[in-house]
């Protein structure tokens, strides 16, 4: 019985010991002020403006096909999907679109008869499993070439607030168009352009921070822009 | 809410001591004719341990593509945790009451620390620390009392839980539910009195299993 009692005993202490360990490691988090990949940081900036662009992509596309076929004057009920006025290629058109459910409600504007649009939205918008309040002003040009229905565009980023719990909210930009091309498959795969992002909590700037995109492969990231 | 819980916690330790006579007439567990026993283990993992979701910073997966989950205060002030977990100790009173049920009370206690770190910097935060005493009045069901020195059992156990702490500079001080469920255990005897006793457990404290050692008298 001595023999069961110091080999329960050792195995207690092996699993006290094992359990005492840690198993986050604060390293794998750190973030140095230059060229790096990957960083938390980088993952936000990336996941929002992707996130963005590629759901109005799709609003804008959605509504091309509405126009393109007429949809949006047939008699059917369109208004749960698309609202028109007039054609979305005529000037002063002004379209809401309800057909994307990321972006429902987002309107699309249209101030001549060429193939730029604006497109606006304030109201909640999920990036990383987190629903925001976020505003959002994207100009889009519509490329020659694409795949399908699919067309290659640039996106300018004139605006997007996004305010946040805690405090925090940021304000992004683009640094001219971005280029939002149809990669190998049938979808958005390959941005190049420049993003900036100011990021504050009250009313106070605690970051900048820069993202280039360059083409399918790649971004570069920068922190504590001053 | 209080009353109940008095009620529980003296109800059992009463109903333990006037089921002596009755048992002992009515005849004992047939392993070695033992009435009361005390029990002292140790369970793992704490079902905090196993459960626990401190951190507004997941690592999400996208196919090949991993991608941090957060917002900007998951960004800058996160609550990603470096937690440490003590196993779950605990210490069994229990009687038979006819060979085939047993009653116990059992306390248990773990626990847990750590500290939250800015993902910018790894700098700590704040740091928090909780005890967790629980007491659970337990029936065990034995459904298998072999000839061969050994017994199964199922069980369950519902109490309360008390934790005890500080979260940064708020002290903690709660109480709340605690359960247990023993889908299967097995208990083999030594030619003595001592006997070493192994359950599966799943509940609100413990996800996966405990080991004890048991003395019986």
């Amino acid at each position: 019985m001595r023999r069961i009692i110091i080999f329960a005993a050792l195995v207690t202490c092996v699993l006290l010991a094992g359990c005492d360990r840690d198993y986050y490691d604060p390293s794998y988090y750190k973030v140095e002020n230059t060229y790096h990949h990957s960083t938390p940081g980088e993952n936000y900036m990336s996941s929002l403006v992707r996130a963005l662009v590629v759901d109005n992509l799709s609003a804008m596309e959605s509504a091309q096909s509405f126009d393109h076929y007429d949809l949006w004057k047939s008699s059917f009920k369109t208004d749960s999907y698309v609202h028109g006025d007039k054609s979305l290629w005529d000037a002063g058109a002004e379209w809401t679109v309800n057909y994307v459910e990321a972006v429902k409600g987002v309107k699309i504007k249209k101030e001549a008869a060429d193939s730029t649009w604006s497109m606006t939205r304030s109201k909640l918008y999920k990036v990383n499993s987190f629903d925001y309040p976020t505003d959002y002003t994207l100009i889009l040009h519509m490329l020659p070439g694409g795949v399908y229905n699919h067309h290659n565009w640039e996106v300018t980023i004139t605006n997007i607030e996004r305010t946040e719990r805690d405090g925090y909210s940021c304000h992004s930009w683009s640094d001219g168009p971005v280029s939002v091309l149809v990669a190998d498959s049938d979808y958005w795969g390959s941005f190049s352009g420049q993003i900036y992002l100011t990021v504050k909590k009250g009313s106070e700037v605690i970051d900048n921070a820069f993202l280039a995109f360059v083409g399918n492969s790649d971004t570069f990231y920068f922190r504590d822009l001053h | 809410m209080g009353k109940r819980l008095l009620f529980l916690l003296c109800a059992v330790p009463a109903l333990l001591l006037s089921s002596r006579e009755a048992t002992a007439q009515e005849g004992r567990s047939r392993m070695l004719g033992f009435l009361d026993e005390l029990t002292v283990g140790f369970g793992g993992a704490p079902a905090g341990f196993v459960f626990e979701d401190g951190s507004n910073t997941d690592e999400d997966y996208y196919g090949s593509y991993s991608y941090l989950n957060t917002d900007l205060s998951g960004l800058y002030t996160p609550t990603v945790k470096n937690s440490v977990y003590s196993p779950v100790l605990f210490l069994e009173t229990g009687t038979y009451l006819t060979s085939w049920l047993r009653l116990g009370l059992h306390l248990g206690y773990y626990h847990n620390r750590g500290e939250s770190f800015l993902p910018i910097s790894g700098d700590v935060t704040r740091s928090y620390s909780y005890k967790n005493f629980f007491i659970l009045p337990q029936a065990k069901f034995i459904w298998l009392d072999s000839s061969l020195g050994y017994y199964l059992y199922s069980g369950v156990d519902v109490g309360c839980k008390l934790v005890r702490g500080h979260d940064g500079e708020d002290k903690i001080s709660k109480v709340g539910f605690a359960g247990d469920l023993i889908p299967f255990g097995i208990s083999i005897m030594g030619k003595k009195a001592v006997s070493i006793s192994f359950e599966s457990v799943f509940g609100s404290e413990v996800m996966g299993g405990r080991l004890s050692i048991s003395y019986r008298f």
